[in-house]
C-alpha cells in the first residue's frame, strides 16, 4: 500500500511553492505525484479508498482510482495553466471529468481553458454536458455534490450561451467548420483541404470522400452495414481509408469471420491484423471469433493452439465448425496447455461443429464456467472412435476433472441458452456400421444437470428410450424456459411431450414451441386433454408442428390451448402434416374432418405467418382459403406471411383465386377501394409458376415480395428450417 | 396566447420557431428544453446550434416535422436499427449532393437524431457495397496513394476472411 501521508505532506508542500509563485517546483511535485497515484490498481484503489479514506470500494460513477487523484491533477492543471502550458493544462482536465464524471470543478476547468483558448463552443458543449451528467446522476442516484461549485457551472453554462447569441452575429458564415474541426482533432487538416477545394469551386462535382468531411464516430456507423469482406476490402481504397477505418476496433472484433478452407498461414496474417486493431479497443478483446473450416488437419491443430495461446488475444465467443474438430482434439489441446483456458478464460458463447459422439460433455461445463450459450452440433457421424485416442487419460488432473465433473450437482446460473444437435445417423437403426460403444452415445447430455435460467433449449436427434422421466425433472429446474426446439427425436412422441408437461407440470410457459416427430407411429388426437390443461402452452407466440401425427382436430385443440391467454400465436409451421384433410378437387367421401380456415382464423385471429408447404392442398383449397378469409373479413385478417412451397398441385390460378386477382375483380378493387386479401411475402419454391401471373400479383399489390425458386429440391434447408444437419 | 414554440438558430444566425415535439425529435434539444425548463415550457424557447447552417438546419427541421409522429426503434436496439431499411420518404428526402447529406449526417450527430443518421450511413453504405476498391476510387475521386509492395502487404493481411 502506498504511504498515505507522503502523499499529503507532497501535496502540501507543493501547494505551498504554487501559492509562493514557484511553479517550476510545484509542477515537478504534481508529476511525482501523480506518477505515484495513478500507477495503483483498481483493486488497490478500492482498498484505499475503504480503510484509508472511509469510502465505498467503487464509487458510484466513473473510474475506480485513488480518491486523491482528481485533486491532484485539478491542481496540476492549474499549474500548468500558469505556465501557460494551456494543452497541457487541458489534458489533465479532461482526465478529471473522464474519472469523475461529476466533478464540478473539471467542467469548470475545462469550459475556463477552452474559452482560453477561443473555443468558445467547444466550452459551452462542455458546460451543458456537464450540467447534464451531474444533474442526471444526482437524480438517478440521489448523491450531492458541491452546491456552490454546481451552481457556478450553470451560471458559466447560461451566460455563455448568451455571450455566444450575440457574437454569432458578427460571426461570417466560416464560423461554422470551427466547432467541427475540434470535434475530430486528427482530421482538421483533412478537412482544410476540402474547404480549400470548395472555395476554389470545382466545376463538374465528383463525389465527396467520406472520409474527409465525416468523424470516425459516423464512419464506423456507415461500415457497420457492410460485409465483412467488403470492409476488409476497403483498406485497399488509399492510405487515409486504411488508416481510419483499421483506427475502429468496433469494426473488426465483434465479427471476424473466417474463410472456409483456411490454411495456417491466411490464420495467422489476419490474427496479426484483428490483434493489432483490437489492441485500440479499451477491452482488448476480440468478441467474436467465426471460423468455418481449416484446410486439413495439422493446421486445424495448430489454429487451435493459437486461439487458446496466442499472447493478448482474448475472446468472448467463439464459433468453430470443422469436420476435424471434436471434443477429444480440444480436452488435448487444454491439456498441452497444462489446462490453463488463457484466451477462453471470459468465453460466454462456444458453437462447436464437430465429428464425435458427445463424450466427457461434463467437463466442458466444468471448465467454461461463464458461458451463456452453449452450441455443439454433430456435423459427422464418426463411430469408430479413434478419437479417444488422444485424451489425456493417463494424466492425473483430466481425470480429477472428469470425476469432479461427473459428480458436480452446481446449478451453471449462466447458461442461457442450450443446443445440442446429435447426427441423425448416431441414431439407432440409421447406421450400417456397428458402433463402439466405449465413444458411441445416442442419448441426450446434461439432463442431470441444473440449468435455473436457462431460456432457450433445442435437443435434436436424440434417442429418448428410457430418458423421459429425466427429461420431466430436468424441465422443472428449468423456470425461465422460453423456447423450446424438440426435432426428430428417437422414442420420444408429440403425446409423451404433452403428458410430460400434464404429469410433471413445470413452471416456464413457452413462447415459441417446435416439436417435428421423425417417424409417425400413431396419431394425435389430443382427446387425452381438455382446452384447460396444458398452461405452459397458453401464451405461445410460435409453433411449429412441421410433419406432425397431429389430426384436423387435434390440431385445432392445440390451437385453442395455445391461444388461451391473450392470443399471442402469430406464427404456425404446419407444412408436411399427413393428417391433416383439406378442402380439394379430389373426391370426397365426407366433409367432417375437413381442415377449416375460418375456424383456424377465429381461434387465433393475429396468425401472421403461415407455412402451409408440402401438403395436400390444391387450386380448390385456395379458393376456399379465400372464400374463409372473406367471411371473416379481409380487414380483421392479419396473414403476412405464406408458405405454399412444394405443394405441387398448387398452379398459377389457384394463386389467381387466392387473391381474386381476376380482372373485373381488381377494377372493382380499384374503382371502390374496395377491400381485397393482401399479404406482404408469398414463398413457392419448388413449384413452377408463370411469371406473368406472380407479376401480376405484384403489380396491383396482392403481395410486395414473392420468393419462388423452382429448383430447390426440400423445404428443409438446414440452419433455416430444421435444425438436423443434412 | 398561442402555445410556446422552440426557436432553433442556425449559426448564421437564421431563425426556426417549431412545435415542442418537432425539436424533440432531437435529443439533445430535447434534454435542453426539459433541463432548462423543469416546470414545463411557459414562453418561446430559443436554442442556439451554432455548429448548423440555416440550409443544413431547415432540411434536418423537415425531417422532424415530417417524422413528428413516427416512432423509432429503441437508441439501444442495435439489430432493430441495423436490419430496418430505409424507408422511401427518408430515401428521396436525402438525394441531396454528397456535401449536403454529409452535413446533414454532422448536423444529425451533434443534434443527437439517431434515426436521421442511421438512414443517411445507410445511403453512404449503400454507395460502397458490392464495390471493388478501383470502383470506390473512381466514385471519391480518390487517389491510389500504396506503392505496389504496401498493397501487396494488404491483399495478404485480407485474405483470410469469409467470401460472404
Amino acid at each position: 500500500m502506498l504511504d498515505e501521508e507522503l502523499i499529503d505532506d507532497k501535496m502540501r508542500l507543493a501547494i505551498l511553492y504554487f501559492k509562493a509563485a514557484d511553479f517550476e517546483r510545484a509542477l515537478n511535485l504534481y508529476n511525482e505525484l501523480v506518477e505515484m497515484v495513478a500507477s495503483i490498481s483498481a483493486v488497490e484503489a478500492q482498498k484505499i479508498r475503504k480503510h484509508v479514506y472511509n469510502l465505498a470500494e467503487k464509487p458510484i460513477v466513473g473510474a475506480c482510482v485513488h480518491p486523491k487523484l482528481g485533486s491532484i491533477l485539478d491542481q496540476r492543471a492549474a499549474t500548468h495553466e500558469k505556465l501557460d502550458q494551456f494543452s497541457k493544462a487541458l489534458e489533465d482536465s479532461r482526465r478529471i471529468v473522464k474519472l469523475e464524471p461529476i466533478s464540478c470543478k473539471g467542467y469548470l476547468r475545462v469550459g475556463k481553458l477552452l474559452l482560453k483558448l477561443k473555443q468558445d463552443v467547444e466550452a459551452y458543449k462542455t458546460y451543458q454536458r456537464g450540467v447534464y451528467i451531474i444533474e442526471k446522476v444526482i437524480k438517478e442516484h440521489s448523491v450531492s455534490v458541491p452546491e456552490k461549485l454546481f451552481s457556478q457551472l450553470k451560471t458559466q453554462y447560461k451566460s455563455l450561451n448568451k455571450t455566444l447569441k450575440t457574437k454569432r452575429q458578427n460571426k461570417s458564415q466560416e464560423s461554422q467548420y470551427l466547432s467541427r474541426e475540434d470535434s475530430h482533432e486528427s482530421d482538421s487538416s483533412l478537412r482544410m483541404n476540402s474547404k480549400r477545394a470548395k472555395r476554389m469551386g470545382s466545376v463538374s462535382k465528383p463525389i465527396a470522400d467520406p472520409f474527409q468531411h465525416l468523424p470516425l464516430e459516423i464512419i464506423e456507423l456507415i461500415f457497420q452495414n457492410l460485409a465483412f469482406k467488403q470492409l476488409l476490402s476497403c483498406h485497399l481504397v488509399n492510405k487515409l481509408w486504411y488508416y481510419n477505418l483499421t483506427k475502429i476496433p468496433n469494426l473488426y472484433c465483434t465479427r471476424v469471420n473466417l474463410k472456409s478452407n483456411i490454411t495456417l498461414s491466411e490464420f495467422t496474417h489476419g490474427i496479426r491484423l484483428v490483434k493489432r486493431v483490437a489492441h485500440k479497443s479499451y477491452s482488448q478483446q476480440i468478441k467474436a471469433l467465426k471460423m468455418r473450416s481449416a484446410i486439413n488437419a495439422s493446421q486445424l491443430q495448430k489454429i487451435i493452439e493459437i486461439i487458446i495461446n496466442e499472447p493478448n488475444f482474448s475472446i468472448r465467443s467463439l464459433d468453430m465448425f470443422d469436420k476435424y474438430l471434436s471434443f477429444q482434439l480440444l480436452l488435448n489441446k487444454l491439456s498441452k496447455f497444462s489446462w490453463k483456458l488463457n484466451n477462453l478464460s471470459n468465453l460466454e458463447y462456444l458453437r462447436l461443429g464437430v465429428n464425435s459422439s458427445l463424450r466427457y460433455e461434463n467437463i466442458i461445463l466444468e471448465l467454461f464456467k461463464k458461458l451463456k450459450t452453449l452450441y455443439i452440433v454433430i456435423l459427422y457421424s464418426d463411430m469408430s472412435g479413434p478419437n479417444n485416442q488422444i485424451l489425456p487419460t493417463t494424466e492425473k488432473y483430466f481425470n480429477r476433472l472428469h470425476e469432479k465433473s461427473v459428480n458436480n450437482s452446481d446449478d451453471y446460473e449462466s447458461m442461457s441458452n442450450l443446443t445440442l444437435v446429435n447426427h441423425p445417423k448416431l441414431l439407432p437403426g440409421e447406421s450400417q456400421v456397428a458402433p463402439k460403444f466405449e465413444t458411441y452415445n445416442p442419448y441426450p447430455i446434461f439432463l442431470d444437470r441444473s440449468f435455473s435460467n436457462l431460456v432457450e433449449l433445442s435437443l435434436v436427434s436424440f434417442d429418448f428410450f428410457n430418458r423421459l422421466p429425466l427429461l420431466g425433472e430436468f424441465f422443472c429446474k428449468c423456470k425461465s424456459l422460453t423456447k423450446l426446439m424438440l426435432e426428430n427425436n428417437f422414442n420420444f412422441r408429440m403425446l409423451d411431450l404433452f403428458q410430460m408437461l400434464q404429469n410433471y407440470n413445470p413452471s416456464f410457459r413457452l413462447e415459441k414451441l417446435l416439436f417435428r416427430e421423425p417417424k409417425i407411429i400413431s396419431t394425435t388426437t389430443m382427446n387425452e386433454f381438455s382446452t384447460d390443461d396444458l398452461p405452459q402452452l397458453n401464451s405461445l407466440q410460435s409453433l411449429d408442428v412441421y410433419g406432425s401425427s397431429l389430426t384436423t382436430k387435434g390440431l385445432m385443440k392445440l390451437l385453442r390451448i395455445c391461444n388461451k391467454g391473450n392470443k399471442e400465436l402469430t406464427t404456425l409451421v404446419m407444412g408436411n402434416s399427413t393428417y391433416l384433410h383439406f378442402k380439394t378437387d379430389a373426391f370426397q367421401t365426407s366433409n367432417r374432418n375437413l381442415f377449416s380456415f375460418v375456424q383456424m382464423l377465429r381461434i387465433a385471429p393475429n396468425l401472421e405467418n403461415l407455412y402451409l408447404n408440402e401438403l395436400d392442398i390444391d387450386n380448390q383449397t385456395m379458393k376456399q382459403l379465400n372464400k374463409d378469409i372473406e367471411s371473416i373479413g379481409y380487414v380483421n385478417c392479419k396473414l403476412k406471411v405464406l408458405d405454399l412451397s412444394f405443394c405441387n398441385r398448387v398452379e398459377g390460378i389457384g394463386l389467381i383465386d387466392l387473391f381474386k386477382a381476376f380482372p373485373s375483380n381488381i377494377k372493382q378493387i380499384n374503382e371502390n377501394s374496395g377491400s381485397a386479401f393482401r399479404i406482404r411475402e408469398l414463398i413457392i419454391d419448388g413449384i413452377e409458376i408463370n411469371i406473368a401471373t406472380l407479376r401480376l400479383l405484384q403489380k396491383h399489390n396482392f403481395v410486395s415480395t414473392i420468393k419462388n425458386d423452382p429448383n430447390k429440391k426440400r423445404w428443409r434447408q438446414y440452419g433455416v428450417n430444421t435444425l438436423v444437419p443434412v | 396566447m398561442s402555445a410556446p414554440k422552440v426557436i432553433v438558430i442556425s449559426s448564421d444566425d437564421e431563425k426556426f420557431p417549431v412545435d415542442p415535439k418537432v425539436a424533440e425529435k432531437s435529443l439533445l434539444m430535447k434534454n435542453m428544453i426539459n433541463d432548462l425548463n423543469p416546470d414545463g415550457l411557459q414562453e418561446d424557447f430559443e436554442i442556439p446550434t451554432p455548429n448548423v447552417r440555416a440550409n443544413v438546419l431547415a432540411k434536418v427541421l423537415e425531417w422532424c416535422e415530417h417524422h413528428k409522429n413516427t416512432i423509432f426503434p429503441d437508441d439501444d436496439d442495435d439489430d432493430a436499427r441495423k436490419s430496418a431499411p430505409v424507408e422511401e420518404w427518408d430515401k428521396n428526402f436525402l438525394k441531396v449532393d454528397q456535401e449536403m447529406l454529409y452535413e446533414i449526417m454532422l448536423a444529425a450527430n451533434y443534434l443527437n437524431i439517431r434515426p436521421l443518421l442511421d438512414a443517411g450511413c445507410k445511403m453512404v453504405a449503400e454507395m460502397i457495397k458490392g464495390k471493388s476498391p478501383e470502383e470506390l476510387r473512381r466514385i471519391f475521386n480518390i487517389v491510389n496513394d500504396f506503392s505496389p509492395e504496401e498493397e501487396a502487404a494488404i491483399r495478404r493481411e485480407n485474405e483470410w476472411a469469409e467470401d460472404r
